[in-house]
């Protein structure tokens, strides 16, 4: 289990809402790229595009540590990440489930 | 290009669209070769800036006049551009004599307001030897009575058909074949 000393995150580059932010981790450099607002308590991340690591590297307990790196840098209690359609991995063209951290249980 | 337009056009690519964009790249030839490893095809895209009227026209063998009528065009136009009096035309002028050089059914389906699968297939419909007639135009003579002969309950009719036949010859063949009967 990563820490969060272990995950940086940084805005490379910032439009209106749309960032860019550069995520560096124990396995590599993410790049991401989104829409960004937060709705009361929610960090909603629309329309992400992410690059920079091979696919499987990433696995959800490595997507679960960054999430909680953007829920202290935020400020917010839950992190909705909505991806754009797909251009590479399963199903290219369609659009993801909508990710949620922490979870629905 | 801003963030915020490199991300509308990344979503609209990865939905299957095609996005026309305006990019600064050094070498073209290696920026396309980027692109496509990364599954994005790229067409650049340079709008005709010369256009020689007169060779577009003598490629039709056909007159200025006729050039003007077939195009919805001014005769005065076509003999200005043609002797480069008032210089050469806009670059929507020219962009319109390139589609009609190259795709000139397009044009003619705007004009007639056929589609272009239409005007194709009434072309096929019309062989030489189906119409052996001399071409009925507007403003031309008409066939005289020692031009016809009739033949039992046809009438043959000799003529030239220029390289491209315009719908609007083939309508008025079909009618005087139609009369004939």
């Amino acid at each position: 289990m990563w820490t969060l000393l272990q995950i940086t995150v940084e805005i490379e580059e910032v439009d209106g809402s749309t960032m860019m932010a550069v995520i560096q981790t124990p396995v590599g450099t993410l790049r991401a790229l989104g829409r960004l607002s937060i709705v009361g308590r929610t960090l909603l991340i629309e329309e992400a595009h992410v690059d920079g690591l091979s696919p499987g590297a990433l696995n959800r307990a490595g997507i679960n540590a960054i999430c909680r790196k953007l829920l202290e840098e935020a400020g917010v209690e839950k992190v909705v990440i909505k991806g754009s359609a797909r251009s590479t991995g399963k199903n290219p063209g369609k659009r993801p489930r909508p990710f949620c951290f922490p979870q629905k249980r | 290009m801003s963030l915020r337009k490199a991300h509308e056009t990344l979503n609209r690519l990865t939905a299957g669209q095609e996005v026309a964009v305006a990019l600064h790249a050094g070498d073209s030839r290696k920026f396309a070769s980027e692109l496509s490893a990364l599954g994005t095809q790229a067409h650049f895209i340079k709008a005709p800036t010369a256009v020689n009227v007169k060779k577009i026209r003598t490629k039709f063998g056909i007159s200025q006049s006729e050039f003007a009528l077939r195009f919805g065009l001014e005769l005065d136009t076509i003999q200005n551009w043609e002797q480069r009096r008032y210089g050469v035309p806009d670059p929507v002028a020219v962009m319109l004599l390139k589609i009609i050089e190259e795709c000139p059914q397009v044009v003619e389906a705007v004009l007639t307001k056929r589609s272009i699968a239409e005007l194709l297939a009434s072309r096929s419909a019309v062989s030489p030897k189906h119409f052996p007639a001399e071409v009925v135009a507007r403003g031309a003579r008409q066939p005289s009575a020692t031009a016809l002969s009739r033949e039992g309950s046809t009438v043959s009719l000799t003529y030239k058909l220029p390289s491209i036949v315009p719908p609007w010859i083939v309508a008025l063949t079909s009618k005087a074949e139609k009369r004939t009967r």
